[in-house]
């Protein structure tokens, strides 16, 4: 048993065809199932010692409402979480694709994937899973459009602080800048890059390039 | 002796160089000046100047009468009977009663017939000293007494404060001291009364001598420092000095030599400097009769010469045989009889034959030729003037006996009137006590209302505050309970009924039934877009100014953005979570608008707070709409209704054409 994987839905129909699909492909894995946040955070106490979770998979919302709730929604248990230091790499799975419901959501939690919830999602959400146990991080498209917008306006870059940003993750070394970056139909020498990169880095708190690189995959920006 | 110079010479006298020169300049311009008019002026201030001047010779009086008929040809009555007051003065001084009387009167008839009291009572003074002056004591009483009874009828004018004093003076030369002390008082508290301190200087000065003759020195010495006192507050150096020349007698009187050598000198210095001839000498003789009671008999006789000299000098009889008398004495003293003699007889020719002339000071002439003669060894002479010295001295024991009874009564009443005036005093001083506890008492009340109205001010203010206050919670508890309402219904729409709906999309499209499944599809977006607005917003996670920039982020397109301004300066953390989530919700409503409906390329949103104030504005760039014509839509009304359940107002402005302003104000508490 290498993993421990936990799903927090309470749709009964998902919750059912997703602890079936992923046992389909990672049969070594232990799979449990909460229908609501506060048994689910009991199950990751509970397993804390023997056999920790190793991956949440999270709903958002929970229509059921039942007396005596304590954890009442998805952003409650990461919060939760996040208070009581575990820190479990999560895939939030949600039909929730509103600006509005995704950034707080990434830049308070920092989720490792971020999948909206549709009728024919649980290919992207296995696909999602299995990124994410390689160490990697995974956000629907959507997400990344939403997180890039954002971003793109708090923090108003332009177009060439744009290509800058999808370059990043491609270039190891000064060289591979050379003539990548376009402004007004020109080169920009590294040395104009380099400045952008600094500001970008001073905007987003991190030192250097790798670790705005980081950041700004953490936050679903690229 | 002194009493009497100064019962004589009581009116004011005062010279100064500076006048002098100022008085001939006047002289020459009436001589130039040929206009009637300019001169009855130039008369006026000349004449004052003569009056206060003390310059009543007779070159003067030509003056005075050119001022009577030059005022009288034109009509100025009030200078004619002006200068006719002058003129009696003058007359006065030259002993010339009928002339001073008759003047004076002329004057009071003419104000009596205009019924001016105050230059009637004016008269009455005038009248009274000229009577006093020649001794008509009665008659001097009985006018003074008409113009205190015309005063009480209407009272005008300060002169009542004179007249009573002027009384109090004929009461004490005819020996009636009570009565005198009495009218003097009374004259100083009417001079208070008119702050006329001039006058009750005068009074004071007067009561001083009363005390003096009473030999009650340290009275006098008191009333004197007090008149002294009033002379300071009105700078007239003749008024100061006269206290000091009364104090240098009384201290001779009291036997306290050295203070009466000091004030004497004062005053000596002064009325040399001002040539105050009889003052002068008065004051001459006073330091002569000081330097015989302490034996210095050399200084006797240096300052009596000095005294002689200018009695000669004025040709001044009583002057000339007081300074006499004080030299006999001296040289009875030296052992030199021939001197003494020679002018104790030259006084007894002006002295023992005048009835004028007091028992007492016949008597030391007597004793004194008695003692002159016993020196010359001629025992005949001496006899015979002792018998007569010792006939004057018996006749004056006799009624001595006979007036100690009455003495003592006197004594008795003055003691008595002292204790009235300190029982006075008390009464006042009792009554002023009473008038600061009631105004104390006054004070009181008013701080104790003051505090009163300030106290229930404060409860009136904090019942509306509190009123406000609670007004304004409950505003936001009814909006907060709204809120939570919608959150719910929120929820079911997005987690229930659209999901539902998403089961029958899928169901329609299995089914191929496409055109359904599509309409069912859009019922669906709209669902969850209503249930978007209706959702919660929650800023424990992300304040309203992340939430802001998220929803302005959302609206960033090519054609459309939205600007944001001081969003970042407002501490939103302190503001309360209802106000934001209406004011999150209407902002995004107007932005939704501006989108939706404007055409709209630019919309610009500012913030500002001001103190307890927040104003935002949204303003596009669309084609804005008629407000007479556009029905307020649901958007509108809405967002109205949710600005005014948070305590704010909220204006929409727009104008076809010309974009759209919504401009949002909040009471933050």
């Amino acid at each position: 048993m290498k993993y421990h994987i936990l799903i927090i839905e309470d749709e009964q129909d998902t919750f059912e065809n997703m602890e079936r699909r992923i046992h389909n492909n990672y049969h070594e894995a232990k799979i449990s199932v909460a229908s609501n946040c506060d048994l689910g955070f009991d199950i990751i106490k509970q397993n804390k010692v023997s056999f920790p979770v190793t991956l949440l998979i999270l709903d958002l919302t929970f229509k059921n409402y039942y007396a005596n709730q304590v954890i009442k929604n998805g952003k409650q248990l990461l919060k939760h979480l996040k208070i009581n230091n575990l820190n479990i790499a999560t895939i939030i799975y949600s039909s929730h694709d509103e600006m509005e419901y995704i950034h707080p959501v990434i830049n308070n939690y920092h989720p490792k994937g971020y999948v909206i919830k549709s009728h024919n999602s649980s290919e992207e959400l296995i696909f999602a899973i299995d990124r994410i146990i390689k160490g990697d991080t995974y956000f629907s498209q959507i997400v990344h459009q939403l997180q890039l917008q954002r971003f793109k306006y708090a923090s108003k870059i332009d177009e060439v602080d744009e290509q800058i940003i999808n370059f990043l993750s491609k270039a190891n070394a000064i060289i591979d800048w050379e003539g990548k970056i376009i402004k007004d139909k020109a080169p920009l020498s590294y040395k104009s890059i380099k400045k952008r990169i600094d500001l970008l880095c001073d905007r987003l708190e991190v030192e250097n390039d790798k670790q705005l690189l980081l950041k700004l995959q953490r936050l679903a920006i690229i | 002796m002194n009493k009497f110079l100064f019962v004589l010479f009581s009116f004011i006298v005062f010279t100064s160089y500076g006048q002098l020169s100022k008085i001939d300049s006047l002289k020459i311009e009436l001589k130039k000046e040929s206009s009637k008019e300019k001169k009855i002026e130039i008369l006026e201030s000349l004449n004052k100047l003569l009056i206060s001047h003390g310059n009543l010779e007779n070159e003067s009086i030509p003056y005075f009468v050119q001022m009577a008929s030059l005022s009288k040809e034109l009509g100025k009555v009030n200078l004619e009977t002006r200068a006719y007051r002058y003129l009696s003065e003058c007359y006065m001084r030259k002993e010339d009663f009928i002339n001073a009387e008759l003047l004076a009167v002329k004057s009071l008839n003419i104000n009596d017939s205009l019924n001016n009291i105050e230059n009637y009572l004016i008269d009455i003074n005038q009248l009274g000293r000229v009577n006093h002056h020649f001794q008509k004591h009665q008659k001097a009483i009985d006018i003074y007494k008409k113009g205190i009874a015309a005063y009480q009828t209407k009272p005008i004018g300060k002169i009542i404060s004179t007249i009573y004093s002027n009384l109090g003076l004929t009461y004490s030369s005819i020996g009636e001291k009570e009565k005198a002390i009495d009218y003097y008082l009374k004259g100083a508290e009417f001079a208070k009364k008119t702050k006329d301190f001039l006058s009750k200087s005068q009074a004071f000065y007067n009561i001083a001598w009363m005390y003096m003759d009473l030999e009650q020195y340290e009275k006098a010495e008191r009333y004197f420092f007090n008149a002294l006192k009033d002379s300071l507050k009105f700078e007239l150096q003749t008024y100061t000095n006269r206290n000091h020349h009364g104090l240098g007698i009384n201290y001779s009187r009291w036997g306290k030599y050295d203070l009466a050598l000091e004030h004497n000198n004062i005053a000596l210095k002064y009325y040399r400097k001002t040539g105050n001839k009889l003052y002068e000498f008065d004051v001459l003789n006073n330091i002569a009769v000081v330097y015989k009671k302490m034996n210095q008999t050399r200084n006797v006789i240096n300052f009596a010469n000095k005294a002689l000299k200018i009695a000669e000098g004025i040709n001044h009889k009583l002057a000339i045989n007081g300074a006499k008398q004080t030299l006999s004495f001296a040289y009875i003293d030296l052992g030199q009889y021939n001197k003494a003699e020679k002018y104790l007889l030259e006084i007894a020719k002006d002295t023992v034959d005048i009835n004028l002339i007091s028992r007492e000071s016949k008597m030391s002439i007597y004793q004194n030729l008695s003692s002159v003669y016993k020196g010359k060894k001629d025992f005949k002479k001496s006899l015979m003037y002792f018998t007569k010295f010792k006939n004057v001295n018996d006749s004056i024991l006799i009624d001595k006996r006979d007036s100690n009874v009455t003495e003592i009564e006197t004594k008795y009443q003055t003691e008595k009137k002292e204790k009235e005036n300190l029982q006075l005093i008390a009464d006042i001083i009792k009554q002023d006590l009473l008038i600061e506890k009631k105004n104390r008492q006054k004070q009181l009340f008013a701080s104790l209302f003051g505090a009163t109205i300030i106290v229930i001010l404060i409860i009136v203010i904090y019942t509306r505050n509190k009123r406000h206050e609670l007004l304004y919670n409950a505003q936001l508890d009814i909006a907060r309970a709204k809120q939570i309402e919608h959150q719910k219904i929120g929820e079911d729409l997005h987690d229930q009924k659209a999901k539902i709906l998403e089961g029958i999309v899928i169901e329609l499209k299995k089914n191929k039934n496409i055109t359904l499944a599509n309409k069912v599809d859009a019922i669906k977006e709209s669902i969850r877009k209503l249930s978007r607005e209706l959702s919660h917003v929650s800023f424990e996670e992300s304040e309203f100014d992340e939430q802001i920039i998220t929803l302005l982020a959302t609206y960033e397109t090519k054609n459309f953005s939205v600007h944001q301004k001081g969003l970042f300066n407002i501490k939103w953390d302190t503001i309360n979570n209802t106000i934001k989530r209406n004011l999150f919700i209407v902002i995004r409503e107007g932005i939704s608008n501006s989108y939706n409906h404007s055409n709209a390329k630019r919309v610009n949103l500012d913030f500002q707070r001001k103190g307890k104030q927040l104003y935002i504005t949204i303003t596009d760039d669309g084609k804005g709409f008629d407000k007479n014509k556009v029905l307020f839509g649901l958007g509108f009304t809405n967002m109205k209704m949710r600005i005014n359940e948070i305590n704010g107002n909220i204006k929409i402005e727009s104008e076809k054409g010309k974009g759209t302003n919504i401009g949002i104000y909040l009471a933050l508490a």
